[in-house]
């Protein structure tokens, strides 16, 4: 099961509306076994370890930056895909994440 | 009519304000919203000190706007208020703190209770931003009720 976080301020409104889109973005290309969930940026850095990719809407501290570096967790400009203004590129970076994990499983 | 398009209200459509900085912005815009009974006293100091830390600047495809929102505990009612200032104001980009400017914001009061519905707002609002000929369109109204109208007709 590969595990997703998005991360904006408190969690509610931004981050979201991006899992929402993240899991359509999934669910139309059939790709399963992937959950998507939202956190606030409080508790971010207390959960991050428990996943494997991490999409940023709020800038992350380098605080996150570390743990990231140190848990080898991608991270990924959600603010593009929250717009979705790069158009067919707009998921690339998610699937590049994705792809990086898999070739290293 | 979609369910969410009625989060939006013909009297919280703000054209035309002068405002000289985002603060100045959000003292006018959070004056009328508490005129308007939808936020609680706290509302200016929670949504000033949320979007210092956690801008919510964004460039569209087409348009540069903004959504400026505080936690839920400030806010009374669900509500989406759409305004455009009469010259650009200084922002800062969600992500990544850049500067940028904007001349059009959509204040979101978001309620825990309505999270759902606000989020599907939030997706739909997006797509249409990515919709040059709706964003065109948007661009050329001039008086609130036609901004109002518009947003209700095509959400």
């Amino acid at each position: 099961m590969l595990k997703i976080v998005v991360a904006c301020g408190s969690g509610i409104a931004t981050s979201e509306t991006v899992v929402g889109t993240v899991k359509s973005f999934l669910e139309d290309h059939s790709v399963k076994g992937v959950e998507v969930e939202a956190t606030d940026f409080k508790q971010l850095a207390s959960v991050l370890p428990n996943y494997d990719i991490y999409v940023w809407l709020a800038k992350p501290t380098p605080e996150i930056h570390d743990i990231c570096k140190k848990e080898g967790i991608p991270e990924v400009n959600g603010v593009d895909i929250l717009t979705g203004s790069k158009g067919d590129k707009t998921y690339l970076e998610l699937v590049n994440a994705m792809m990086s994990l898999k070739s290293k499983a | 009519m979609s369910s969410y398009a009625n989060l939006f209200d013909r009297n919280l459509v703000f054209w035309n304000i002068h405002a000289d900085s985002c603060t100045d912005l959000y003292q006018k815009i959070a004056n009328k919203l508490e005129n308007a009974n939808v936020v609680e006293t706290s509302y200016f100091k929670a949504l000033t000190d949320r979007e210092k830390e956690f801008p919510t600047g964004l460039n569209t495809q087409y348009l540069p706007i903004a959504l400026p929102h505080a936690n839920p505990e400030n806010v009374k009612k669900a509500f989406i208020a759409v305004v455009k200032t009469t010259s650009k104001i200084n922002m800062k980009q969600m992500g990544t703190n850049e500067d940028m400017e904007s001349q059009y914001f959509f204040f979101l009061g978001i309620v825990k209770e309505k999270q759902d519905l606000q989020v599907k707002l939030l997706q739909r609002f997006m797509q249409l931003m990515n919709d040059e000929s709706f964003v065109k369109s948007f661009k050329k109204l001039s008086k609130p009720e036609e901004v109002y109208e518009f947003l209700v007709n095509r959400f």
